[in-house]
């Protein structure tokens, strides 16, 4: 369940955000579009606790995100968000395994989820049966580093970590701007599969309109921010 | 995982950048490290240069230049200070000994030190170590010469060697001294002291060489030197003589020796000589021989009942024939033999009473003595026999070492010698004098330290640069931790400890480089310099500098820790490019 309240942000200043209200509850699948430079990600990131408001109230989950520190909001994250972005997801130096088991060694709550969803396997197991899911069956894949991986198998590395040890909200930023049509269609089924298998709350952010119908609601940043970008642009 | 297996995985994600910076703070500590062993080393042996010396004294001057040039053969050698002060010095009661020392000659660009035999007993350097030798033996011979460890290697002497002294420095237009050849009697061991440059002889050869006429005594009056062109006609018709004559071609002529029981020499010359010594009959006891042109000889035979006889020298020491009249001569014995070019050799059986050596033909060009080395025997030159006779005392010598009986009178003698009556001297205390000495280099050390330190600073702000470069390739990742959870705290101790790891390594690879490089160079230092390198562990200042470079590291590091933390607080997850 995430409240947002009389929301106003500025970058130095200049307003991007302001939200009267927004209520997106439990295991909703929303999809937010708006034209660049409208605040998508600014609003993201208010919502991940990354970047904190000057105005009004965020409650993910219950717990208003003001009353948090910094360092715990950093690990009330860790625990309960799962993060895609448009590309370039993946840490370079790491394995895909150690790429998608990343989130467990900032957040017990995952490990502890991750674990249990392994059936008494451990994390590189429930990695592989994620990968799995998301169509990467190529167990010589795991090996390679990733980036030898193409486009689309980095995002669906990218879509494994966000769900292991299944965090209540996964949050993704364009995530199949880099996708042709045919894999986006896959990458959305499957991520839509993952998504309410767990009951997870999923924040898609896209400019591609064809994605809309998959959800089930839809929101457009442009007509419910209140300062007006399109001047900006 | 832990941030710091990210941090290393990181690192190792960047091998190159990585190990260039590792290397440039090796590199620098090793340089600092090694200027510091280097400066301590050099001062160590500088200090080891003398001990169990109480006293140096010498001529009145600056302490320093007496330091130098007693003990380091460093310098002009001019002031110098009467023999007799010494006498006068090794009769103090407070004295236990007194060693002369008298500077100024070289051999080869190496200093040659003139002595008394007693030098080798009571001079000692680092801890209370006598010189040793590594060959030969050192003997109480007036021609004796006993050489350092250096100057047998580089110039290849060996024992039994005869060498010639150069007045002065050895700069061109020195005098050689070629007529007073000494011969190689012992090598010292290495002591890596100056005494390793050093030639050492005694101060009567010393003396000798330094006469008015350079110690062209000339031969005895039984012996003449003998010319190149010397022909042997007038020894045919000997009769009476029972010499073995092994006279070779082209050679010179002998000496010819005479019934010394008879104390009577007769010289006759040969007309077809051109210079001649002619010695009559010593009925008077009394010969004067003129002198043919320049040298005068003066020699004093013990066993012609304490006549003297002096006799002309003969020109320049080349192209004399001399031919004793042998006729009245019975009863001799005489070997004689000339070699081609060299000294001929006589053994003189019947010269009972006779100390006297044979007589050498004495040549400019002492390479052609070579031949002779083999000699167990030393065969002097006329010149030495006479210097061995005269025993010349020195007038002057440069420094005499001194050993104190307690050394609670070390004060109490310094000041009697500094108020000396008979003539201005200066006594030094060696330790404190190299102090003192050391303390001029204080200022090259200082600015050594500082130009290590630069090279140290040089490196670490490398290591800030690469850390700084690395900072924009690396937002993405940085971005990528922030959105799993990772603190800004977390990517600041990334990069702190980047800067640790790197640094860390550094200064282990630089202090094995340092001790890879002390092993390899040590060998070839003694051998090449004379500097013995000893290898230590790390000294606890070494240490506290280590300590220090790791952490300007880490302090380093703060900044681009800090800009990291800035950059990844305001951009959120956003991944910009
Ligand atoms: N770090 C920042 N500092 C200052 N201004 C920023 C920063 N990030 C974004 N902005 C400004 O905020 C506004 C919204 O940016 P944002 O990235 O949220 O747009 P967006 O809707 O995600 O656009 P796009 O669809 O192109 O990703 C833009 O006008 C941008 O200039
Ligand atoms: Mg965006």
């Amino acid at each position: 369940m995430i409240k947002i309240n009389d929301l106003c942000f500025s970058w130095k200043n200049t307003p991007v955000i302001n939200i009267d209200r927004l209520h997106i509850p439990v295991g909703q699948h929303l999809f937010i579009e708006g034209p660049s430079g409208s605040g998508k990600s600014t609003l993201l990131n208010l919502l991940a606790g990354v970047l904190a408001p000057q105005q009004g109230e965020i409650s993910v989950l219950g717990q208003p995100l003001s009353e948090l520190s910094g360092s715990q909001k950093d690990s009330f994250r860790a625990d309960n968000i799962g993060f895609i972005f448009q590309q370039f997801n993946l840490i370079p130096y790491l394995s895909v395994i150690d790429n998608i088991t990343l989130p467990c060694s900032f957040s017990k709550k995952r490990k502890t989820n991750a674990l249990l969803r392994a059936n008494g396997g451990d994390l590189k197991s429930e990695a592989i049966r994620l990968l799995n899911a998301l169509g990467l069956d190529d167990n010589a894949l795991f090996q390679r580093s990733v980036n030898e991986l193409s486009v689309g198998q980095q995002q669906r590395v990218a879509a494994a970590r966000a769900m292991l040890g299944s965090p209540e909200i996964i949050i993704a930023d364009e995530p199949t701007s880099a996708l042709d049509s045919e894999h986006r269609q896959a990458f959305i089924k499957t991520l839509f599969e993952e998504c309410q298998k767990e009951n997870i709350t999923l924040i898609f952010v896209s400019h591609d309109k064809s994605l809309k119908h998959h959800f089930d609601h839809c929101i457009n940043l442009q007509e419910i921010n209140n300062v007006n970008t399109k001047e900006s642009v | 995982m832990a941030i710091l297996q990210l941090a290393l995985k990181s690192l190792w994600n960047r091998k190159l950048t990585f190990f260039i910076t590792l290397f440039s703070i090796a590199i620098s500590v090793t340089l600092l490290l090694g200027v510091q062993t280097l400066k301590n080393e050099t001062k160590t042996s500088f200090m080891k240069s003398i001990s169990g010396t109480d006293l140096i004294i010498g001529a009145r001057g600056a302490s320093s230049q007496l330091l130098l040039s007693s003990v380091f053969h460093i310098g002009n050698t001019v002031n110098t200070i009467k023999y007799d002060t010494y006498l006068t010095m090794n009769e103090s009661p407070a004295v236990e000994w007194a060693v002369p020392i008298s500077l100024g000659d070289s051999h080869k660009g190496y200093t040659v030190m003139a002595t008394a035999l007693n030098f080798f007993e009571h001079f000692s350097y680092a801890n209370q170590q006598q010189l040793t030798t590594q060959q030969g033996k050192i003997i109480d011979d007036m021609f004796a010469v006993v050489i350092g460890a250096d100057v047998a290697k580089k110039l290849n002497y060996k024992i039994g060697q005869r060498i010639v002294m150069t007045h002065g420095g050895g700069e061109i237009g020195g005098h050689d001294h070629d007529n007073i050849p000494y011969f190689v009697s012992a090598i010292l061991a290495p002591s890596f002291t100056a005494i390793d440059q050093t030639l050492i002889i005694s101060l009567e050869a010393m003396e000798a060489m330094h006469t008015d006429n350079h110690g062209h005594f000339g031969a005895l009056p039984n012996e003449q030197t003998i010319s190149s062109e010397a022909e042997h006609e007038g020894h045919e018709g000997h009769k009476a003589h029972e010499d073995k004559h092994e006279s070779h071609e082209g050679h010179q002529s002998h000496d010819s020796h005479d019934d010394h029981k008879a104390h009577q020499d007769t010289h006759e010359s040969h007309e077809e000589h051109q210079s001649h010594a002619s010695h009559d009959d010593h009925k008077a006891h009394e010969d004067t021989h003129e002198s043919h042109e320049g040298h005068q000889a003066h020699d004093s035979h013990d066993d012609h009942k304490a006549h003297e006889d002096t006799h002309e020298s003969h020109e320049g020491h080349l192209a004399h024939a001399s031919h004793d009249g042998h006729d009245d001569h019975k009863a001799h014995e005489d070997t004689h033999k000339s070699h081609e070019g060299h000294q001929s050799h006589d053994n003189h059986d019947d010269h009972k009473a006779h100390d006297k050596h044979q007589g050498h033909e004495h040549h400019d060009d002492h390479e052609a003595h070579e031949g002779h080395q083999a000699h167990d025997d030393h065969q002097d030159t006329a010149e030495q026999r006479v210097a061995r006779l005269f025993k010349l005392k020195p007038q002057n010598i440069n420094a005499v070492f001194v050993g104190l009986t307690s050394p609670q009178a070390v004060l109490g003698m310094q000041n009697y010698v500094n108020n000396f009556q008979d003539e201005p001297l200066t006594a030094i205390i060696p330790a404190l004098a190299l102090q003192a000495l050391w303390q001029f280099f204080s200022v090259a050390e200082v600015a050594l330290n500082i130009v290590t330190v630069f090279v140290v600073l040089v490196g670490l702000l490398g290591m800030l640069s690469i850390i700084l470069m690395s900072l924009n390739e690396r937002r993405r990742e940085m971005a990528i931790l922030r959105s799993v959870g990772a603190h800004p705290g977390h990517i600041f101790s990334l990069i702190i400890g980047e800067a640790a790891a790197v640094c860390f390594s550094g200064i282990v690879v630089g202090v094995m480089l340092l001790y890879v490089l002390l092993f390899v160079l040590q060998a070839p230092l003694a051998q090449h310099f004379g500097f013995y390198l000893d290898i230590n562990m790390l000294s606890s200042n070494d240490l506290l500098i280590l300590a220090v470079i790791q952490l300007c590291a880490l302090t380093i590091a703060i900044i681009p820790g800090l800009l990291i933390y800035k950059t990844s607080l305001s951009d959120g997850m956003s991944i910009k490019f």
